[in-house]
């Protein structure tokens, strides 16, 4: 799992969260009233000024109050009703057309399907259904009031709160149900696409229990069947070999004195893994002289791993908390884990790095013995500990503990070690490459969580969607909020680090400078990396770009970043979307929501229509 | 009026279009049996542009063009950002998937194959530990060129490269023992299974494919070249391939120690005779040079003594003219420029060799010039004899260089030698004591040596390039070296002077041949192997 931001706990979260949504909209509402007074001011004089001021927000005030839930529901069930008249349905065709050719697009013979198709429906739903979104919110207003329409509403007791609110909320309701079907629709063409069945014959296991699976879907996977400790086939997990990104279980049983093998479906499409992490603090590197420190940077660009060299006492370790056997009933602990390994000679080729993962209690340093592994990469490596565990005393002596009661600390801490015993040779390892494994939870649950995040963008497109046409015509509004949704999606990939490298001048940060260096650097075909000649004018050029860079970070900070959204990326990959991530999503959705309903609001009323 | 206004300004637009409308049908009309259409569908045809002349239509590739609605550089350079921040990231799905999409949208740019043929199976293939992910992804690269070569079937670059990452990338890499395994076995039906299922399992053998490929790519090359289709690569190195690729098998044979058993030893002579067979027939090949020349490489000798000739004929027919013309030319230069220019090249002092170089191309004399110095008489015959030594120089100039490119004299006494009883046997005692090397068999491993190095003898005799270049004498010395630490084990001395010792002295560079010294070494040897023959 790719994870290279932290997800804060909801709880921790939400308090920093409330405080910086306080904040800016403190800031936003301050600078509108002083620009509204100032404007009256203009034109009217500073004392009508603030008694028109005042007059406005206290009548705004009282319409706020007066909202009525069954007008708003009135507007929005109009709303409804123009997004079907506008061939809403329309989506559904494009989106049916994406899915029958998909297999134009998609190669089966990727190095995990699952992943691939997750993805592409992901994305074609999100795109299409962003801009349904856009389309149906920004047109809607301006179209009523350039046609007039709007008069036969607000000549009734509509308030301009509940004209923006039905619409947000139609808008809304309409995108939640074409939402849905696609969604639908997806999931019956991601399951139909890679649902298959292997077989084992029990002719093509030999002696050791070992063999390959028939081929379907171009692969077939590998296996060695373990035996019962009790000769009780049952109550030993077997599994095949990873290949096309994902695994079976296989069942045995005895059917007429003949031992028979079954495959289950594949693991993928049945059950979401739910990881539990390290918090950020708590994964480390122990350096070559013993101390704790960052690891070894191998000179990939991507610095997202650190390596610990074979060896050596570099270790990688991950403290878990709150372990318990409440928390893992199920006699002992699964670990996953998905090292890197990089090579400073060739060594023996046909052979993986040998690698070595013990238990530490973190408080009395009681350590179990050495779990030896063969790492593999990009696959996901699993180890069940049991619970009798074999402690190595500093003298090597021996003893067998139980897990939960002397591995793990009375604070509930537990360290897991990992070491590459190759000399010369390194492991490489994030904060997500290892985790403890809890109870699964189903796949199409997951696939419901994946599509929250679409739903939320959806919810916030429309809300902006109509903010901006409250006050501007249908296509500036349209481009308004295609410019959001640009900015939101790019906010910490690209323009939050231009901003800064600009600001700060840093082109650590992003090299290249703002855009009147770039129109400098092109004109003159100056490469980035360049410096520019120190002249009066390229410094005049730095300044303007870093006041424009001021205003873009300005913007930006107002915008929801929807690289937050992104819930796709843990469905696609197997793994549940954290509920902590769901959560924040939802929070900064209503937040969003609540502004940009009174941005919208106040908008409208100012405008000669509504009054 | 302002509605009037309006409708005629419609009408206007109307007009515009309709007069536009004419030219434009004619311009773009397509070509029908009768007619070769408009002015772009035949600058379509010379230029071969439409998709038909392309290679595959591709149904999917024209979606994804028409669905960027004319956008499509811009969607190119963001899906190329995104190749390049996934294979930063190493999520190779979503890399392979937009590799998909970017040949979709430029399906018939030879780059872009290319690149990321090679990003697959030379960078992204070293990402993994495991061999079997990394000869996954060195054939997912060769697919992905066949998949290129589908939608450009008169590509012939792209038939070289799928050649060359089966040769080099499967027989090369650090993992070449691993990857000819797998490849030969067809590991997970990757690669065999959709080129060609009927190949036999010898035949499955990498080099064999590459050159099997390089063929392919050599006759689409010539049918191309007949329709004036050009390569837009060097011919020189194109053509070079396919018998390399032999060459390359035949030594493989022999490095995996194929040739031990009596059936597997004809087999290896058979590869190496064929080796030599096309490497001749590859020198043949009428190839167009950067000189603005075409040569044959097997044509040097005889180029050289055809020059030879004319030299001696246009001397005899204006004696001493050349020296005279380059004295001439000589006085116009201070006195210590002349000296520098007339010091033989091995005798010059370092200043001496700067003014020479500076100055010493002034002074040449080109058969022209001497030829335009011949009584009016003489002067057709003496310009008609300049003319064609003036040839046959710039021939034997422009194969000489090109030889230099391939190590054509090299690859060929290597097919001559190896072709020969005496080579092999002398590889196979080789071989054998050092197996016995391998095994600790100190004992066994000397005398075996020992038999070699008198077999080594005979073939260096015959073929003193084998010993004169250090690409051979390198790989010889490997061997004596080891001799050397068997007999240090038992307390022996080395032999001095040793057998080959011009072997050694060549991989130790205190020999250095020219390629003249190497061709006269050759020549004498040659001699005296026509003479043998003769008392025999």
């Amino acid at each position: 799992m790719i994870l290279e931001t932290s997800i804060e706990d909801f709880l921790i979260w939400l308090p920093q969260a409330l405080a910086h949504f306080g904040i800016m909209a403190a800031i936003v509402a301050l600078v509108a009233l002083v620009v509204g007074f100032l404007v009256a001011a203009v034109r009217h004089g500073p004392l009508a000024a603030g008694d028109m001021t005042y007059r406005v927000l206290s009548a705004a005030a009282l319409d706020l109050l007066r909202i009525s839930p069954r007008r708003i529901m009135a507007i929005a069930g109009l709303a409804v009703k123009e997004a079907i008249r506008r061939r809403v349905w329309v989506v559904f065709v494009l989106f049916a057309l994406v899915l029958v050719f998909a297999g134009w697009f998609l190669d089966p013979n990727s190095q995990d399907p699952a992943e691939l198709y997750l993805d592409f429906v992901l994305w074609w739903t999100n795109l299409l259904i962003i801009f349904l979104a856009i389309f149906l919110s920004t047109f809607s207003l301006p179209n009523e009031i350039k046609n007039k329409i709007i008069y036969t509403i607000v000549t009734k007791p509509v308030r301009s709160g509940e004209i923006v609110l039905g619409r947000m909320f139609g808008f809304g309701a309409i995108c939640t149900g074409v939402l849905l079907v696609m969604g639908l629709l997806s999931y019956l063409f991601v399951v139909r696409s890679l649902r298959h069945e292997h077989e084992i014959l029990a002719a093509d296991v030999n002696n050791s229990g070992a063999g390959r699976t028939t081929r379907e879907q171009d692969h077939q996977h590998g296996y060695r069947l373990l035996s019962g400790d009790d000769q009780d086939p049952a109550t030993v997990e077997n599994w095949t070999d990873f290949a096309s990104g994902h695994r079976h279980q296989i069942f045995t049983d005895v059917e007429d004195g003949e031992q028979v093998y079954r495959v289950g479906p594949r693991e993928d499409l049945e059950i979401a893994r739910v990881p539990i992490l390290a918090d950020e603090e708590n994964f480390y590197m122990i350096e070559r002289d013993g101390q704790r420190g960052r690891g070894i940077s191998v000179g990939q660009e991507w610095g997202y791993r650190r390596f610990i060299e074979g060896n050596t006492p570099m270790a990688a370790v991950w403290t878990f908390g709150n372990v318990n056997e409440q928390r893992f009933p199920h006699g002992g602990i699964l670990i996953e884990r998905t090292l890197r390994i990089f090579r400073s000679h060739k060594g023996d080729i046909e052979k993986g790095l040998a690698g070595n993962m013990f238990l530490r209690n973190p408080s009395t340093q009681l350590r179990s013995a050495p779990f030896p592994f063969t790492a593999r990469e990009f696959v996901i490596d699993s180890a069940w500990i049991d619970r009798e565990v074999e402690t190595e005393g500093k003298d090597g002596s021996r003893r067998t503990v139980d897990l939960f009661d002397e591995l793990v600390s009375e604070q509930g801490n537990l360290e897991v070690w990992i070491q590459c015993m190759e000399p010369g040779q390194y492991f490489g390892a994030a904060r997500p490459d290892l985790y403890l494994r809890s109870d699964n939870k189903p796949f199409a649950w997951n696939f419901c969580k994946g599509y929250a995040g679409i739903w939320f963008q959806v919810v916030l497109m429309v809300s902006f969607g109509v903010m901006f046409s409250t006050f501007l015509s249908g296509p500036v509004a349209m481009l308004t909020t295609v410019g959001v949704l640009i900015l939101g999606i790019f906010a910490t990939s690209f323009v939050n680090p231009l901003t800064e490298s600009v600001i700060q001048s840093d082109i650590k940060i992003m090299a290249g400078g703002g855009p009147i260096e770039s129109l400098i650097r092109l004109v003159t075909q100056q490469g980035i990396m360049m410096e520019l000649d120190d002249t009066a004018g390229t410094r005049a050029a730095k300044m303007a770009d870093r006041a424009l860079m001021y205003g873009m970070r300005g913007v930006v900070s107002l915008m929801p970043d929807l690289s937050r959204f992104d819930d796709a990326r843990f469905v696609s990959q197997g793994y549940d979307v954290p509920d902590d991530l769901i959560y924040q999503q939802a929070t900064i959705t209503v937040g969003f929501v609540l502004g940009t309903f009174l941005a919208g609001f106040l908008f409208l009323r100012m405008r000669e229509v509504a009054k | 009026m302002s509605e009037r206004k309006t409708l005629i300004r419609k009408l206007v637009y109307g007009a515009f279009m309709v007069v536009l409308f004419v030219p434009l049908s004619m311009m773009s009309q397509p070509a029908t049996k009768e007619s070769s259409g408009g002015i772009l569908a035949r600058l379509r045809k010379t230029h071969k542009l439409s998709q038909a002349e392309l290679g595959d239509i591709d149904p999917s590739s024209a979606t994804m063009k028409l669905a960027t609605m004319g956008m499509g550089g811009v969607a190119v350079n963001l899906l190329w950002e995104r190749a390049n921040e996934y294979k930063k990231k190493e999520d190779w799905i979503a890399l392979g998937a937009t590799l998909e999409q970017i040949v979709k949208l430029q399906p018939h740019f030879y780059k872009v194959w290319d690149f990321q043929a090679h990003n697959l199976s030379y960078n992204i293939s070293a990402e993994f530990d495991d061999y079997h992910d990394r000869y996954t992804y060195v054939i997912r690269g060769i697919n992905f060129l066949k998949q290129g070569f589908e939608k450009n079937d008169s590509e012939p670059r792209l038939l070289n490269r799928i050649g060359w990452y089966i040769g080099q990338k499967i027989g090369r890499a650090d993992e070449h023992k691993q990857y000819r395994r797998l490849f030969r076995e067809d590991w997970n039906n990757l690669f065999h299974v959709t080129d060609n299922p009927d190949r036999t399992p010898e035949e499955r053998d990498n080099w064999l494919v590459a050159r099997e490929k390089h063929r392919l790519a050599e006759d689409l090359a010539d049918t191309l070249k007949s329709r004036n289709i050009y390569l837009k690569t060097t011919p020189l190195l194109f053509y070079s391939e396919a018998p390399k690729s032999q060459i390359n098998y035949a030594e493989t044979r022999q490095l995996e120690g194929r040739f031990l058993q009596p059936d597997e030893r004809s087999e290896t002579k058979r590869a190496w005779e064929t080796a030599r067979a096309e490497w001749r027939e590859y020198g043949q090949r009428q190839l167009p040079t950067s000189f603005g020349i075409e040569i044959r490489l097997q044509d040097l000798e005889n180029q050289e003594k055809l020059a030879a000739e004319l030299t001696a004929e246009i001397e005899a027919l204006l004696p001493g003219v050349r020296e005279r013309l380059r004295d001439e030319k000589l006085a116009g230069f201070a006195a210590d420029i002349r000296e520098a220019i007339r010091t033989p090249f091995e005798h010059r002092t370092h200043d001496q060799m700067a003014l020479a170089a500076e100055h010493e191309y002034k002074t040449a004399v080109n058969w022209d010039e001497v030829a335009d110095q011949a009584p009016a008489d003489q002067r057709a015959d003496a310009k008609r004899l300049s003319n064609a030594l003036m040839r046959a120089e710039a021939q034997v100039n422009a194969i000489s260089t090109e030889r230099g490119k391939v190590n054509y004299e090299y690859w060929r006494t290597r097919g001559d030698a190896e072709s020969e009883e005496i080579t092999l046997e002398a590889r196979r005692l080789t071989y054998e004591a050092g197996d016995q090397m391998d095994r600790a068999n100190v004992d066994k491993a000397i005398p075996l040596y020992e038999e070699a190095w008198k077999k080594w003898r005979e073939v260096v005799d015959r073929y003193p390039r084998m010993a004169g270049e250090s690409v051979s004498a390198d790989e010889l010395v490997e061997d004596i070296n080891r001799y050397k630490k068997a007999l240090s084990f038992y307390g022996q001395k080395f032999p001095q002077p040793f057998i080959l010792q011009e072997v050694i002295d060549v991989a130790e560079m205190k020999i250095i041949y020219t390629p003249e010294q190497l061709a006269e070494m050759e020549r004498e040897a040659e001699r005296k192997a026509e003479q043998k023959n003769g008392d025999e």
